[in-house]
């Protein structure tokens, strides 16, 4: 049964959809606390209104002078304590807009109650999104996300903190083991891209460091602990090596050494994503590489190398593209050469059997891309290119389900506000459409106030990591209330606040550690004991 | 003449001093009890003894008049409010605190209204309704004490209201200063007194109520201040003996100038002690809005006058 914690207070307005309460100072009022409070409302009959906590004030009461905190600490003034929460209301039901009146009581929130201050009891269709301060489940409503009335999540979050593509891992964890997906489950797919660091490459493998503690707070959430049971693995093959072995680093077994042919590369006409930087709408190089494309693509040209490849461009260009001025020209050869050693190596003439080095994101549930070794260049064409390839399986297959889900870190970089890009395009077409083709991004970046705005826009789902407190004054932020923006400063790793279509306020939620591992370290098995005796 | 400032507000005198310190016509006064020679005592250091700090206020809600078999009768509607701070070691803290309201009427006569207990004065005056309320209130503040005294601490009283107790570690405060009872050589004294020194008890016999008194100073004046500033009268009931009233003393000299009030909170400064103060505060709060209670007075009448 929910717990009376205070009353509505009567020195402040209370309102329909906020008002403050007076808690006795015994009582732990916090910040995120849901609670409910019921009036009689006449012929309506009762209303119930259902709220969060988002500001809790204690003050000295009868103290005028700041100096009077001294006096009573030496015990010559009497003074009471008072505390108080500001309650924003999320829920009325039924939806008779009244205030609450002064003197009603007001309770903490559990069991079914919350459910209903937070919108689960609606939600038919739920994933779960971590739990509360108080240790209980927060969910998101599925419909939100698998494209039936809104999709994609963006994560925003200052870097080094591990939380952004943890926090996007563990929502794929739980999607794809609760029941949410039912008989689609198998052919439902994900795609990670690994641009930092190996922390995705081991998500195969059950985490060692996996605390019991940690273990129930998965039970909590119906969720068994776990590594992800079906995950492909590739990695760039090795630079300046014949044989196609992949680059990685710690994660050696299980990798799938990736690259592109040359007849796939002009067919596909990938040519344009080796030319993403932003600067390039200013000047001609793009509709060079248009042209070129056409080129490549109408007869493919027998070489081996990638190299060969540039030569035989270069050599063409003033037949192909001779419209355009010897400087473009020049320029669009200088960033062709440039990119021969960057990105050279992927793409290859004679490969024995092609097809087993080709990504293919429906051969698992989770597909891991590790581009974390590549150059920049490099990175901007796989994700170009992986990405724009999954969109077209996707538009040729004609429905939404099963859905496919893409995770990408540093959106910033690849969907900046400014500019235009291949990539940028590719990712904003995703933004835009991937909702009815069931292609769901979940993004994340530094600063949302870097990227492009109909991203950011088209996501139903936000979430704020620790912030800088300067980036979280800016306007995509403006979901956050003051106090969460203040608080976002001071997130620590696995909190993050959730904002979502239904509840009118951002959750404060914790995720647990990661039950797969996130390094070599975490993967090995458990070694045996060093130091039987203790110190 | 050379003027010196009386701090406390020039207003603060508007309010009757009905009881307050009624100068004492016709009471020996015998200044050898304590000491034969008359010095200052210099404080003793101050014990952890609890404390007990007892108020009491009241407000007149509205004036009323009615007519009683012909003869205008006067009457009020007042609220009054008594309590109790404990400060014990380093906390102080409301204690009871109760709030009762009373309809006066001269001439005996009695009536119920709203939630106002009939009270009757036999007297028929403006002034006499409103000493009877006062003289409510200093009851209120009696029982009080009684209920504050005997817990093992010093009950401090506001005003003579201890006077009716007959407890033994009662003291009364009284914050002004009108009657010297000792002769003006003596009186001297006073004025030279140093924060927490008093002077030697004196015994006031007047027939009614005889007790023991002494000057006690809570703190030193600013130069500009008269150098009676800053002194309160402690009064003990005769009662309870020489021995226990001069331990009294020399407890309320070590302990009061810690509670002495400072001017910038206190407009009655330092004699309105810092939990006296709090503890007004606090009762007038709970006496409840005056403009509420005069609305909801002048709704019941225009209910009784519709009736």
């Amino acid at each position: 049964m929910s717990k009376e914690i205070g009353k509505v207070l009567g020195t402040a307005d209370a309102q329909p959809l906020d008002f403050w309460i007076a808690t006795p100072p015994e009582q732990l009022v916090q910040l995120d606390d849901v609670v409910l409070v019921r009036r009689d409302a006449g012929n309506e009959g009762k209303v119930t209104l259902y709220g969060i906590v988002d500001q809790v004030i204690a003050r000295h009461e009868g103290a005028r002078l700041d100096t009077d905190v001294f006096l009573a600490a030496d015990g010559v003034l009497p003074l009471t304590h008072s505390v108080k929460a500001h309650v924003t209301v999320t829920r009325v039901e039924p939806e008779t807009f009244v205030p609450p009146l002064p003197g009603e009581a007001v309770f903490r929130a559990t069991g079914d109650d919350r459910s209903k201050a937070l919108f689960f009891d609606g939600m038919t269709r739920k994933f779960p999104l971590g739990l509360s301060r108080d240790g209980e489940p927060v969910y998101g409503n599925f419909e939100f996300l698998d494209g039936s009335r809104g999709a994609h999540i963006n994560i925003s979050g200052i870097s080094g903190v591990a939380t952004k593509t943890t926090y996007a891992t563990f929502l794929l964890y739980g999607i794809f083991q609760s029941d949410l997906l039912g008989a689609e489950a198998a052919n439902t797919h994900a795609l990670i891209f690994n641009v930092k660091g190996e922390d995705l490459l081991f998500l195969d493998k059950a985490n060692v460091n996996l605390k019991p503690e940690q273990s129930a707070l998965y039970a909590k959430l119906g969720l068994r602990p776990g590594a992800f049971p079906d995950v492909s693995i590739y990695a760039p093959v090795k630079k300046d090596q014949i044989e196609m072995i992949a680059d990685t680093g710690k994660r050696g077994a299980g990798v799938t050494a990736f690259c592109w042919s040359i007849e796939e590369f002009c067919r596909q006409r990938y040519l344009r994503y080796l030319f993403t930087e932003a600067d390039d709408e200013t000047n001609q190089i793009s509709f060079v590489a248009e042209r070129v494309e056409q080129q490549l693509a109408r007869e493919v040209p027998r070489v081996d190398t990638f190299e060969d490849l540039a030569a035989y461009i270069a050599l063409s260009l003033d037949t192909w593209a001779g419209g355009y001025t010897a400087g473009t020209r020049a320029a669009f050869e200088r960033r062709l050469q440039s990119a021969i050693p960057r990105v050279g190596y992927l793409i290859r003439g004679n490969v024995a059997n092609q097809y087993d080095h080709t990504i293919n994101w429906q051969r698992s549930q989770l597909t891991v891309i590790d581009i974390h070794n590549l150059h920049d260049r490099a990175k901007r064409f796989v994700i170009g290119v992986v990405l724009r390839r999954m969109f077209e399986d996707k538009e040729q297959r004609g429905s939404r389900t099963p859905l496919a889900f893409v995770v990408l870190d540093e959106l910033n970089k690849y969907a900046p506000r400014e500019g235009r890009s291949p990539i940028k395009e590719v990712i904003l077409d995703m933004a835009e459409r991937g909702r009815s083709l069931g292609v769901i991004l979940i993004g994340a970046e530094q600063t949302a106030s870097q990227i492009e705005r109909r991203v950011v826009a088209n996501s139903s789902f936000r979430v704020v990591g620790r912030l800088d407190l300067a980036e979280a004054q800016n306007n995509e932020y403006a979901f956050l209330p003051a106090t969460s923006r203040a608080r976002a400063g001071i997130l620590k790793p696995g909190t993050i606040i959730v904002s979502q279509p239904e509840i009118p306020t951002p959750l404060l939620v914790q995720f647990p550690f990661p039950a797969w591992a996130t390094r070599f370290e975490e993967a090995e098995k458990p070694a045996a004991k060093r130091n039987p005796i203790p110190k | 003449m050379k003027l010196r400032l009386d701090p406390w507000p020039a207003d603060y005198e508007a309010p009757i001093q009905l009881d307050d310190d009624a100068p004492a016509i016709g009471a020996t006064v015998d200044h050898t009890v304590e000491s034969a020679t008359w010095h200052a005592i210099a404080p003793e250091p101050a014990t952890a003894t609890a404390c007990y700090f007892v108020d009491g206020v009241r407000r007149v809600e509205a004036r009323v008049m009615g007519s009683f078999d012909g003869i205008l009768t006067h009457g009020l509607m007042g609220s009054l409010s008594a309590g109790f701070v404990k400060a014990e070691g380093p906390r102080a803290r409301f204690g009871d605190i109760i709030v009762n309201r009373y309809l006066i009427l001269g001439k005996g006569q009695r009536e119920t209204m709203l939630d106002y207990a009939p009270h009757s004065t036999t007297d028929n005056t403006p002034n006499a309704v409103l000493g009877e309320l006062q003289s409510l209130m200093r009851t209120a503040e009696t029982r009080m004490a009684e209920h504050a005294a005997g817990k093992g601490g010093c009950v401090f009283v506001d005003g003579p209201s201890y006077r009716a107790t007959g407890a033994q570690d009662v003291v009364g405060v009284i914050k002004r200063i009108f009657e010297a009872y000792v002769s003006d050589d003596r009186f001297a004294l006073v004025e030279t007194l140093r924060r927490g020194g008093r002077t030697p008890l004196f015994s006031i016999a007047d027939g009614v109520y005889d007790r023991y008194s002494c000057f006690l100073r809570l703190a030193d004046p600013r130069p500009i201040d008269h150098p009676l500033a800053g002194i309160v009268r402690v009064e003990i009931g005769a009662a309870v003996g020489l021995q226990r009233a001069r331990e009294l003393a020399s407890l309320a000299a070590s302990l009061l100038p810690r509670f002495a009030s400072t001017s910038q909170r206190d407009p009655r400064a330092p004699q309105n002690l810092l939990p006296g103060g709090a503890l007004e505060q606090e009762m007038r709060r709970r006496l409840g809005d005056p403009v509420l209670l005069r609305r909801g007075i002048e709704k019941s009448l225009h209910e009784q006058r519709d009736r």
